[in-house]
């Protein structure tokens, strides 16, 4: 096995670094978009309109349970039949991006619970506006609280770039280098292995910026 | 969020989508001549088998361990309704379990895919792997190989109304599309360098970005082809002959196992006898429109 590696490295480090660099971009392009619109989502369901207010959850349900697979395949083949083509690497960021704003208002929502209703009558008797309200002082403290739940996400969301290797996308993240290596060169568990050990590393170093980013910004009750 | 309500959207979404679905699968498989045809295969003496430590072994455990696919048209695919496996590779593993224990159906299949055929080998976690799996140097270097059973060579398939691509000369500067796992992306790099090549996870993938026209055409296997036209939609159309190297198909085996012999032995005897003919017109000649059929490739 670790001949195989090595040899496997020798050979294709170069190509494991660009896959490398392809799942991180991924990653980026779908975590950024995704934490935006899912608090823009979260900020939304705050106001007492039922109509928005049931579209919401009823975006947010349909996200958060549909696997993520199926969500792709759904996407790339049979959008299509209703005159809707989507690229490939857009139609995985997309994907990546409706679950990760599901993930997200979802966890925002429980942060926002934490925020005591005190504060909100406060800030409503200094004659703050509603919206005033939301983003000077329920989303700055309801985004400081959910820093460790989102690094979760971050690194869930990372390893399900994964689901890419599933479409004939053009460049080829980590998982789908691993398929090719595999069928190419006969060279299955060794790539597997060091595909792994990127992923483990990747999730490390998230965990690490995760947990600094934590200590730094939470607030102690 | 009530959960019906979602189920009902989600079901509703899919008929949509799914009503779209022409070129579909092509014509299907005879079951009853196929499950006649391995009932009927030769079965192997005491003295041959006791020859061979590899199919001793099969013949005491009293099951044949397949490492196999389910979902490959014309090879190997799995017929829902009755649970049992049918096609050409299909027809290859359950003889050969015929061979050796007198009865087809006593296989335990493992599902392969092209990142695992060597190692469930490797591992010891299946006996031989049938699965329209390619001779190649670097495959060899990690398991053996008999055979080859059958060769393969690729063919074009396009939209009906396509007038610019006549065969894989044509193929410059189009996007093409080919089944990730399969020899067709190497093919391709080979014949068609200047196309754009998208490698589609299943058949039916591929199939369906042709039709929406995702990609311009479809490289695979020729007498998949074949059987896609077999139902005669008539939306799409071969574009030239079947071109390229023949690709051959070989049984994995653990490296240096002795079943090489005896399974190279098994289809010298199958191809003698005409049970491999009657085995290719049931699979593919039959689903295919093509009589001719083909010499077995020859046996080292």
């Amino acid at each position: 096995m670790g001949d195989n590696i090595s040899r496997l490295l020798a050979d294709h480090g170069p190509a494991f670094w660009q896959a490398l660099l392809l799942t991180w971009k991924l990653t980026a392009l779908s975590f950024v978009p995704g934490v935006v619109l899912g608090a823009a989502v979260a900020a939304l369901r705050l106001f007492p309109l039922p109509p928005l207010r049931g579209f919401l959850t009823f975006y947010v349900e349909v996200f958060r349970n549909i696997p993520s697979v199926a969500l792709l395949i759904f996407i790339v083949f049979a959008l299509p039949d209703l005159e809707f083509v989507i690229d490939y690497e857009p139609s995985v960021v997309l994907t990546l991006i409706l679950v990760c704003s599901a993930f997200t208002a979802d966890y925002l929502r429980s942060g926002i619970n934490t925020i005591p209703s005190g504060q909100i009558e406060a800030a409503l008797s200094l004659g703050m506006r509603p919206v005033r309200i939301i983003y000077s002082v329920v989303l700055p403290q309801a985004l400081r609280s959910v820093v460790q739940p989102m690094t979760s996400l971050l690194i869930a969301l990372m390893l399900s770039t994964s689901l890419a290797s599933q479409v004939p996308m053009p460049g080829r993240e980590l998982t789908a280098l691993v398929s090719k290596l595999a069928n190419d060169s006969a060279a299955g568990m060794a790539a597997f292995a060091v595909a792994a050990a990127m992923y483990v590393a990747t999730g490390l170093l998230i965990a690490w910026a995760g947990a600094a980013l934590d200590k730094k910004v939470r607030i102690l009750r | 969020m009530p959960i019906k309500t979602v189920l009902k959207s989600a079901v509703a979404a899919l008929a949509i989508a799914g009503s779209g679905s022409l070129f579909a699968q092509g014509a299907p498989i005879d079951a009853a001549a196929f499950d006649a045809l391995v009932a009927k295969g030769p079965v192997a003496s005491a003295e041959t088998i006791a020859a061979s430590p590899w199919a001793s072994k099969i013949k005491q455990a009293g099951t044949l361990r397949l490492g196999g696919t389910q979902t490959s048209n014309l090879f190997s695919l799995l017929n829902e309704k009755d649970g049992k496996i049918r096609g050409f590779d299909a027809g290859i593993s359950q003889l050969l379990a015929r061979y050796i224990l007198g009865d087809g159906a006593k296989i335990q299949f493992t599902q392969v895919n092209s990142s695992t055929r060597e190692q469930v080998l490797i591992n010891d976690q299946v006996d031989m792997v049938v699965a329209t799996y390619s001779i190649t140097p670097a495959r060899a270097e990690k398991i053996s190989f008999a055979g080859p059973y059958y060769t393969s060579q690729a063919g074009v398939l396009v939209k009906a109304n396509n007038k610019t691509i006549q065969s894989y000369n044509d193929l410059a500067g189009k996007k093409v599309a080919t089944q990730a796992g399969s020899t067709g992306p190497a093919i391709l790099a080979q014949f068609a360098p200047k196309s754009t090549v998208q490698e589609f996870q299943t058949h039916q993938e591929a199939l369906d970005s042709l039709r929406q026209g995702r990609v311009d055409a479809y490289v695979t296997d020729y007498t998949l082809l074949l059987n896609t036209l077999s139902l005669g939609t008539g939306d799409a159309k071969l574009a030239g002959a079947p071109f390229g190297a023949q690709d051959p198909y070989g049984i994995g085996l653990r490296k240096g196992s002795d079943g090489v012999a005896f399974v190279n032995a098994f289809l010298k005897k199958i191809e003698a006898d005409g049970t491999w003919a009657r085995l290719w017109t049931i699979s593919i000649g039959q689903r295919t429109g093509s009589t001719a059929i083909p010499t077995p490739p020859a046996l080292p």
